[in-house]
């Protein structure tokens, strides 16, 4: 199914400059606000300078994993505690997964004493036991915000613009940090291995979205390539006076492009994938599942070039709204999931994962209860995680939120997981701490509540 | 038990277009009041407004349509693309016709006979065991094209089998899956969906009746469903001919009553599907239809509905199923026929089944129930019984709410006019809507009458979809569908314009996600959308035409037929389809350059290396911003 395309990648040197100002980005996104109208939009601040370019190596990046379509989370990390469990499979007569499911296969957990902990993982999560016993991984079972929405469109907006049922705030949680920070040149300080930005990224600063590596070039290289960037670089910024014909937006976008394109090509052979990182790049069977390894697979060659300052990432799975034969849909975008992280951290090595931070969570979980058709519907908590070395993340640890588990007895609604903690506890904590940026505005008009992720 | 198969080619009349009774559509006046009247409304044969029109109602100005539109002026333009009965498409369809093989439409009362699961070298036996026929026979051919392969079959005597059997000579020499259970292998899954999506995209490309098609395509969209859902490899083909079958009805009725659309989509064998609501019973309730029935297909997020309301209306719709998912094969009493020789509570209607049986028949809100929060649902409430006409009428009462008709007025003016309308503007074609009983056709036509439409500050505003660039791409540069029989088949040449969209991120009929894709532009603005926009332009001007691909241009020969041989007349030419106005100097000087013969500073048809030139010329400005804007 993958579209096979004779492409390569040919050595080129740029002469692009890497320092863009911002300000003209905050100019045509202030712009393109007053003309559609939104006069209500916040008008971008005079920013700061870039800095200059740094050791990839000293740049903290976090990696935001977005699992799209309202993942299940009580089947990924399964409560095991006595009560808890039984209750779980009282609820799930056919989907639940049960005790000799994950002693099995090997993913009950224990803390780093080898006491029992109330929660284990699906057998198809085997990656991220791994992890777990590293001290990698931190486990929050029940993450949302309060009265969290049901639905895909409006959840996954609030998630990613911060601001709960606002729906018209432009900008995303990730471009207000970029926007308030000063880091590394713009360029490349935010990149979406994804078709389209992430809303998280939308906003005044500039950030790519490109779906692969593969994609960064024209007529596989050359001289039509060299003509096209030349041609293109040059319009782009031109003005078409007047009428709404011309976009700032897409002016930006184009001198972006050029320029990204540039700076990649110089870098040119890009570091080797690790041999030992396994990464899932087969289809498991369940929809085509592939691009996941992939897109993490051009990510870690990225960040092991050294050059780029990547700060904040973003790679997205789908496939997680099972809201029918769960048990056949689920497990392989669960494997998917884990192998992927496992794998990508096996392929950046020890040193880069010093500074790298994984932040992975879903716009809703799902109910309680199964379905008629063997799946859940639309719930509220679900599962999030935060992922990295153990000099950076304290590890092999359930984290909850102050008002603890509330426990499958007491449901919202008579059928979701209540949550304790807000998603944007994790995502402040993770900019704050590892990014080194606390602004209010990157959340605004909340104060995030500490959970202690961090060393 | 009656069971029927209509053999259809390309997307032949679907059954649920048949099956609506319809009314006859209301004609709309041409040069109804306020035509370039007012200072507002820029006269109707100015050029700059005649681009605007062709860059919304179609998916992009051809040479053609240009001079048609300059012949007849906009108005009268309009007026027969919203009468689509009025133009020709025949030289389409026969081509179509020609290139397509036969759809099998199966829409099968008779249920499987017998199902099993055996090697496939013992199928005839199994299969004779249940009683000779056509089933065994297609078997034993498809047999001898396989010989020594050995695998495992899970066959249904009836639909499935003989469906998926008689496709085997088509796919000779294609690996089988590991999933040894799997009849058709992933490929041949595609084969189906890609006959779909090719005729869906054939059609969008090259049929005159445009408007037709860019409406069909946005219902398509409102009304949003995904082939791929739940991941039976060995459904595909099923779930394609559900989608044509749904997509056929849409273009039959594309300027036609909201509440007629509802209905299509609330039973059709996709959408059933899709959200679930075949397995939305009174034994257990599943809310997914009702939830976006309200929310995304009528009333719009948070207006004149809540939780309660989806969930009754959820009770209300169980039963609504199709013949296709029916555990025990519907046998709804014929003329005469009464039980036990029938099921009173089947009813079909196509490939539509509503069984009575698994409706929950109480009234809604049930009286009894303590966690009522209040008597009504949807300010009414449903006595108990009603069935079937229950989910008709909430059918009737949201395509009539106030809310619905913001909501679709919105995204039709979001389609053709602006992603940031007045609230005025929106109530205003809402009230036009109400008046008309949700006519489509009425409700364009007022759109296409407002000052709003006709205003140059609005004209080039939008952001092209990946499909809106990608079909009027090929429509500026004339771009030649070339298949052979056997091209078709093959390789992945065929699907070239299925991934170039899919690839800017428009996965036709696949979108998972029931909110159909976004028609405010700022989603598609990307550094990838940009970057896959630039390779496909550059593939398009330098692909060498070679057999069974499928698009290929030869822009030297439009030049000639139109006896272009000046450098600015031709980039002129390629601008106002491409750009939608003349180029502007700053352009020119980037342009020209490229196209020249760089020692006579002129367009030179002779030089051997002026084709190359000029497709490199359209090929970087089909990169331009301009071009992705309409």
């Amino acid at each position: 199914m993958e579209r096979f395309l004779d492409r390569r990648l040919f050595l080129q040197l740029g002469g692009m400059s890497l320092a863009l100002t911002v300000a003209d980005h905050a100019v045509a996104r202030g712009l393109a606000d007053s003309r559609l109208g939104r006069a209500n939009a916040p008008k971008p601040k005079p920013q700061p300078l870039p800095m200059a370019p740094q050791d990839q190596l000293a740049t903290p990046t976090l990696l935001t994993i977005f699992l799209r379509g309202g993942a299940d989370g009580l089947n990924i990390a399964v409560p095991t505690e006595a009560g808890e469990h039984g209750l779980y499979l009282n609820y799930r007569p056919n989907i639940g997964v049960t005790m000799p499911m994950m002693q099995g296969a090997g993913t009950l957990l224990t803390d780093a004493g080898g006491a029992a902990v109330d929660f284990g993982l699906h057998p198809s999560a085997l990656a991220l036991k791994q992890l777990w016993d590293m001290g990698y991984l931190v486990l929050l079972p029940d993450v949302h915000y309060d009265n969290g929405s049901r639905s895909h469109f409006d959840s996954q907006q609030f998630f990613e613009n911060g601001t709960p049922f606002k729906k018209f705030t432009p900008s995303g949680w990730a471009n207000r940090h970029l926007a308030t920070s000063a880091g590394g040149p713009a360029l490349m300080r935010a990149i979406a291995f994804e078709y389209q930005t992430p809303f998280a990224m939308v906003g005044p600063y500039p950030t790519l979205a490109f779906a692969g590596l593969y994609d960064l070039t024209i007529a596989g290289g050359g001289q039509r390539h060299d003509t096209y960037m030349n041609t293109q670089e040059q319009v782009y910024p031109m003005t078409e006076g007047g009428s709404k014909q011309w976009d700032p937006e897409l002016a930006v976008a184009g001198r972006d492009l050029v320029a990204a394109i540039r700076a990649v090509k110089a870098q040119e052979p890009l570091p080797d994938t690790n041999p030992a990182a396994d990464y899932v790049t087969t289809n498991p069977g369940n929809g085509n599942l592939a691009y996941f390894g992939d897109r993490l697979k051009d990510l870690a060659k990225l960040i092991k070039t050294n050059v780029f300052t990547i700060e904040m990432a973003e790679v997205d799975l789908q496939g997680w709204d099972t809201h029918n034969i769960q048990t056949t849909e689920q497990p392989p975008v669960i494997e998917t999931l884990a192998r992927g992280i496992k794998g990508f951290i096996d392929d950046v090595g020890d040193a880069h994962m010093q500074n790298i931070v994984i932040n992975v969570y879903t716009e809703f979980g799902r109910t309680a209860f199964e379905n008629g058709s063997v799946g859940t519907d639309h719930g509220s908590a679900s599962l999030a995680m935060v992922i990295g070395h153990p000099n950076r993340v304290l590890g092999r640890r359930i984290v909850h939120g102050p008002s603890g588990w509330a426990g499958l007895a007491d449901l919202r609604d008579d059928r979701d997981l209540r949550h304790s903690v807000d998603f944007r506890d994790i995502i402040f904590e993770s900019v704050s701490r590892h990014l080194g940026n606390s602004s209010p505005e990157i959340f605004p008009g909340y104060t995030a509540t500490p959970l202690g992720l961090f060393a | 038990m009656t069971h029927f198969r209509t053999r259809s080619r390309a997307l032949g009349a679907g059954l649920l277009a048949v099956a609506l009774a319809l009314p006859a559509a209301a004609q709309v006046r041409p040069g109804g009041g306020g035509f370039g009247g007012s200072s507002n409304n820029p006269p109707a044969s100015d050029d700059a407004f005649l681009y605007h029109v062709l860059r919304r109602t179609t998916f992009g100005p051809t040479t053609e349509s240009l001079a048609e539109i300059r012949a007849m002026g906009a108005d009268a333009w309009l007026w027969r693309q919203l009468h689509p009965q009025t133009i020709d498409d025949a030289v389409l369809d026969a081509r179509l016709r020609s290139e397509l093989p036969p759809m099998d439409l199966v829409a099968d009362e008779g249920h499987p006979i017998a199902t099993g699961s055996v090697q496939l070298a013992h199928l005839p036996m199994a299969l004779s065991q249940v009683g000779p026929g056509p089933a065994v026979q297609n078997v034993t051919r498809g047999l001898s094209l396989l010989e020594g392969v050995d695998y495992t079959v899970d066959y249904q005597v009836g639909v499935p089998t003989e469906r998926v059997i008689t496709f085997l000579p088509a796919r000779m020499g294609i690996t089988w899956s590991n999933n040894d259970n799997v009849l058709v292998d992933y490929r041949s899954n595609e084969y189906q969906w890609g006959e779909l999506s090719y005729e869906f995209l054939q059609r969008s490309m090259s049929s005159n009746k445009q408007l037709e098609a860019v409406m069909t395509q946005f219902w398509e969209n409102h009304f949003d469903t995904s082939i791929e859902h739940g991941g039976n490899d060995d459904q595909w083909h099923e779930w394609a001919l559900m989608e044509a079958q749904e997509d056929a009805a849409f273009r039959a009725n594309a300027f036609g009553r909201f509440r007629d659309l509802l209905e299509i989509s609330a039973k059709s064998a996709a959408m059933m599907w899709f959200l679930d609501n075949y397995q939305n019973t009174v034994r257990m309730s599943n809310e997914n239809y009702a939830r976006e029935l309200l929310e995304l297909h009528s009333l719009s997020v948070d207006c004149g509905y809540d939780q309660f309301d989806v969930e009754q209306v959820a009770r209300i719709f169980s039963g609504w199923s199709a013949s296709y998912f029916a555990r025990v094969p519907p046998d709804p009493c014929g003329p005469g026929e009464v039980p036990p020789a029938c099921d009173p509570n089947d009813y079909v209607e196509g490939g539509f089944l509503f069984d009575r049986g698994a409706h929950d028949l109480l009234p809604k809100p049930n009286p009894s129930d303590p966690d009522n929060v209040r008597p009504t649902v949807l300010g009414t409430t449903f006595p108990a019984g009603q069935g079937l006409a229950e989910g008709l009428r909430v059918l009737d009462i949201v395509s009539e709410h106030p809310c619905t008709a913001q909501f679709i007025s919105r995204k039709l003016i979001n389609l053709f006019v602006m992603d940031d309308p007045t609230e005025e503007y929106v109530d205003r074609i809402a009230t036009e809507y109400l008046a008309a009983d949700g006519d489509t056709r009425e409700v364009l036509w007022a759109i296409f009458k407002s000052p709003e439409f006709r205003d140059p500050a609005n004209f080039g505003g939008k952001i092209k979809q990946p499909l809106e660039q990608t079909l009027s791409t090929l429509r500026a540069v004339e771009g030649q569908v070339n298949t052979s029989p056997r091209g078709f088949y093959d390789g992945y040449e065929w699907h070239d314009m299925f991934w170039v969209v899919w690839s800017q991120g428009q996965q036709l009929f696949r979108f998972g996600i029931p909110t159909g894709y976004p028609e405010v532009g700022g989603g598609w603005i990307s550094s990838n959308g940009l970057l896959e926009r630039w390779q496909y332009a550059d593939g398009l001007m330098f692909s060498t035409p070679r057999p069974g691909a499928e698009i290929s241009t030869d822009p030297m020969a439009v030049l000639q037929r139109l006896r272009l041989t000046d450098a600015d007349a031709i980039l002129d030419h390629y601008s106002r389809l491409i750009l939608g106005g003349k180029l502007s100097d700053e352009r020119r000087q980037i342009l020209r350059p490229l196209l020249v013969n760089p020692g006579s500073g002129r367009f030179e048809p002779a030089d051997p290396g002026q084709t190359w030139r000029l497709r490199e010329t359209i090929s970087n400005m089909l990169g331009f911003p301009e071009s992705i804007k309409q």
